[in-house]
C-alpha cells in the first residue's frame, strides 16, 4: 500500500455492546476510503469476528480495554489490534473460531498475527476492483 | 437488535422460525436460548426464515450447527431461506452450504 497515510485509533472496553459501535466506524472509515458498499459489509464482517473474539476470550487480564487501530491509504485499509499473547493463541479455538478463521481469511488481503511482548493482528484490504463507482 | 419468532402457519411436523436484524455476540446468547426453546427436542425439520436477516457472525453460525445437530439426531433437517447475498456468502466460505439446506423460495 502507498506510505502515506490517516490515522485512526479507537480504545475500546472489552464488552460486547460495543462491537456494534466499531462496526459502524468500519464502515464510514471505508466508505471514506471508497470501497463499494459489499466490500464494506465485507470488512465489517471481518473486524467484528476479531472483535467478538477479544471481548469474549477467557484469557485473564488486568487490561478492560483494547487498542484498534486503523490505516487508510489512497488505495487500501488496514487494521491492528493489539492484544495479550493469551488472546492471540486461543483466538480460533472451538468451531465458531473455525469459521471466523476462514472468514477473516477469505475476505481479507492481508492477515497476520506476529507477538513479541504483546500481539498485533494485522488484516489489510487493497481498493483494487472494489472501489465505488460513485466515488 | 434482532427478532425470532414462530411463524407455523398450521404445519405439523414442521418449525417455521423467522429472524431478522442483526445476530452478532450480544446477542448471540439470548438467540441461541430462544431458538432452543422454539425447536425443543428437535424432532421436526425447521425452515428459518432469514429475508429480514441483515447479520450473523461465526458465534451466530455455531449456534445454527448445534441446532442441526439436534434435530439430525431425529432425521430431520434445517432448510434456511431467502439468505441476503452478504450472508450467503459466510455459508460459502465456511462450507456450512454443504451442511443446511440453502433454498430461494418456499
Amino acid at each position: 500500500m502507498k506510505q502515506h497515510f490517516d490515522e485512526i485509533i479507537i480504545h475500546l472496553p472489552k464488552k460486547a455492546e460495543y462491537v456494534g459501535f466499531i462496526r459502524l466506524t468500519v464502515s464510514g472509515l471505508l466508505s471514506k476510503v471508497g470501497f463499494d458498499i459489499d466490500t464494506v459489509e465485507d470488512i465489517k464482517v471481518v473486524v467484528s469476528e476479531i472483535c467478538n473474539k477479544i471481548v469474549s476470550s477467557k484469557c485473564k487480564s488486568e487490561r478492560h480495554h483494547y487498542d484498534v487501530k486503523f490505516h487508510l491509504f489512497d488505495n487500501g485499509f488496514k487494521a491492528f489490534f493489539k492484544v495479550s499473547s493469551c488472546i492471540a493463541e486461543n483466538l480460533f479455538e472451538g468451531e465458531s473460531g473455525e469459521f471466523a478463521k476462514a472468514i477473516i481469511s477469505s475476505l481479507t488481503d492481508e492477515f497476520s498475527i506476529e507477538c513479541d511482548d504483546y500481539c498485533t493482528i494485522t488484516i489489510g484490504k487493497y481498493l483494487g476492483d472494489s472501489i465505488n463507482a460513485n466515488r | 437488535m434482532f427478532e425470532i419468532t414462530l411463524d407455523n402457519n398450521g404445519q405439523v411436523g414442521k418449525s417455521r422460525i423467522v429472524l431478522s436484524g442483526e445476530i452478532d455476540i450480544s446477542t448471540a446468547p439470548e438467540f441461541k436460548t430462544k431458538l432452543h426453546e422454539l425447536i425443543g427436542d428437535g424432532d421436526s425439520d425447521i425452515e428459518l426464515l432469514c429475508e429480514d436477516l441483515s447479520y450473523i457472525d461465526s458465534a451466530g453460525l455455531g449456534i445454527l450447527v448445534g441446532a442441526l445437530k439436534k434435530v439430525k439426531m431425529h432425521h430431520h433437517d434445517v432448510y434456511i431461506y431467502y439468505l441476503r447475498d452478504n450472508i450467503k456468502k459466510l455459508f460459502e466460505i465456511t462450507g456450512l452450504d454443504k451442511v443446511f439446506i440453502l433454498e430461494e423460495a418456499i
